[in-house]
């Protein structure tokens, strides 16, 4: 009984830290493989941000694809959710997400470009946060994508990335790394979108 | 049992007030001092989630077949792991269908109608929603704040674990913000965490509470709450902002001596809400209680009060 007391504890230990209510910063770009052993604050390190996990739609010529504009338009634009106590807010949001979409030039169906653009894109972010419940965490970005090309206005797609997990030692690192997969699963949908645009008539 | 205790402190630390205090009453009416005391009063409302979740129970089956041990500890978390996904899984299409809807604006809207009525509040036009619902921003809220006291309307709505049922809590607390107000406060107080329950002047808990035709599959319900982007959902989130608000305010003005019905009051059966993993640690009797003194009826459904002052409204019908 007194080990599955410690089980408990050690799983669940923001609460052992008795509610407590450090901040959490979430760096624009990291991408950490593994939890962090202990609620200290974590050491982010600048890592790459990971692609999309894309399906391939076709092989088809390349598309020329101009990021407008990425805009965080929630109330509150840094906040990121609680975790057991601790809110979680990114340094940059809008960063955050641009650094997501950077992932998109390793597309090698897509071509990100400055002017003259087959596709024009303006991306949103309407829904990023993680919360815990019991054991768990989980992370969900929700980003509106508004597709033109020249004047005209084509279509607007909402996509969502979700990240599911045990909520080991409610760190800094483990929330960062839920919300990046989060996102990263958004910016994969997102791809696989454009592309999808890119050879709609219009 | 503990692991029960577990979970609850847990949902509490990340819903309400200071929940580390010890257990408190759950209704504490307002004294007709403070009232008269009360100059300007600023209305926050804490609400941690930006979407609709799915309550998912915390296991403690492999803990308590197993007798214990680290094994069946993390054979537990293995079960939340799957539970926890297939309520997120399940829940989407419904997220999805209300990404354009804002409970917080429906409740905006419903508490600055209703607060407007009660002159001697002196509510501003100031009604703020935080996200971050930790001790520590909610006190640097109040610090912020000039007005003689803050309203804190904390805010969840979440679905049951089968789908059926939409539950939506307010934990209502007018905590003090000078020293005339602050010399009001119960003689059991907490001075090291200035928006402590304990500290309220005035608290109490409402649940609003609907349900869909219960089938016992989830993801059929949940279908029902997303049918036609999400009517259903978004019919009852705004009616629990509507019909919680005015029994907020009904509620602020009650005498002092009125905790809860009186014990020979006609209480009936009001016990349709309350999965059973909700009711361990500072559940309320609207969340967890059987019986309760009907309060009002109307044409979509009926209050109750409970024998601990909580009131729970509850929706009779599908939407």
């Amino acid at each position: 009984m007194r080990l599955s007391r410690l089980a408990i504890l050690v799983l669940l230990s923001g609460m052992a830290d008795g509610c407590a209510t450090t901040p959490i910063t979430v760096s624009p770009q990291s991408m950490p493989l593994f939890p962090p052993s202990s609620t200290a604050p974590a050491t982010v390190k600048p890592a790459t941000f990971d692609g999309p996990t894309r399906r391939m739609v076709d092989d088809g010529p390349q598309c020329t694809v101009r990021l407008a504009d990425v805009r965080d338009i929630r109330p509150d634009p840094n906040d990121l959710g609680m975790m057991i106590g601790r809110s979680v807010h990114a340094s940059d949001s809008v960063a955050w997400l641009r650094s997501a979409l950077e992932a998109l030039k390793q597309d090698g169906r897509l071509r990100l470009v400055d002017a003259d653009a087959q596709l024009t894109l303006r991306v949103e972010l309407v829904k990023a946060y993680i919360l815990v419940q019991n054991t768990q965490k989980s992370s969900n970005v929700v980003v509106r994508a508004v597709y033109s090309r020249g004047d005209k206005e084509l279509d607007t797609q909402i996509v969502r990335g979700r990240d599911e997990g045990a909520n080991w030692a409610n760190g800094e690192e483990e929330a960062q790394g839920s919300l990046n997969r989060a996102l990263a699963a958004a910016v994969g949908e997102l791809d696989n979108n454009i592309r999808a645009h890119c050879g709609a008539p219009g | 049992m503990r692991a029960q205790r577990t979970q609850l402190i847990i949902i509490l630390s990340s819903m309400l007030l200071a929940a580390c205090a010890g257990q408190i009453p759950v209704h504490q009416p307002l004294s007709t001092a403070a009232r008269s005391d009360l100059e300007a009063t600023d209305v926050v409302l804490p609400i941690q989630q930006s979407e609709i979740y799915v309550f998912v129970p915390h296991s403690t089956a492999a803990s308590t077949g197993l007798g214990g041990g680290l094994l069946g500890a993390l054979i537990d978390t293995g079960i939340d792991s799957v539970r926890t996904s297939k309520a997120e899984t399940a829940v989407t299409p419904l997220r999805n269908a209300l990404v354009d809807y804002s409970f917080d604006n429906a409740l905006q809207t419903e508490l600055k109608a209703s607060l407007a009525q009660v002159a001697w509040l002196h509510a501003g036009s100031s009604f703020t929603v935080v996200r971050d619902v930790s001790n520590d921003n909610l006190d640097k809220t109040l610090a912020a704040s000039r007005a003689s006291a803050i309203l804190f309307v904390l805010a969840d709505y979440r679905l049951s674990n089968d789908g059926d049922e939409m539950l939506v809590t307010l934990q209502a607390a007018l905590i003090p913000n000078n020293d005339q107000l602050r010399a009001l406060r119960a003689a059991k107080h907490d001075d090291k965490i200035p928006v402590a329950l304990s500290n309220a002047l005035y608290r109490n808990r409402f649940i609003f509470e609907a349900h869909v035709s219960t089938t016992g599959d989830r993801n059929h319900n949940i279908a029902e709450w997303s049918a036609d982007n999400a009517s259903a959902a978004r019919a009852a989130l705004t009616m629990a902002a509507r019909k919680l608000a005015p029994l907020l305010i009904d509620d602020l003005q009650r005498a002092e001596s009125d905790v809860g019905p009186p014990a020979n009051a006609p209480y009936v059966a009001a016990g349709l809400s309350g999965e059973v993993t909700e009711c361990g640690i500072s559940p309320s009797e609207a969340q967890c209680g059987k019986t309760a003194m009907v309060l009002s009826q109307d044409r979509d459904g009926e209050a109750f009060r409970y024998k601990d002052g909580s009131i729970k409204y509850l929706k009779i019908g599908n939407f």
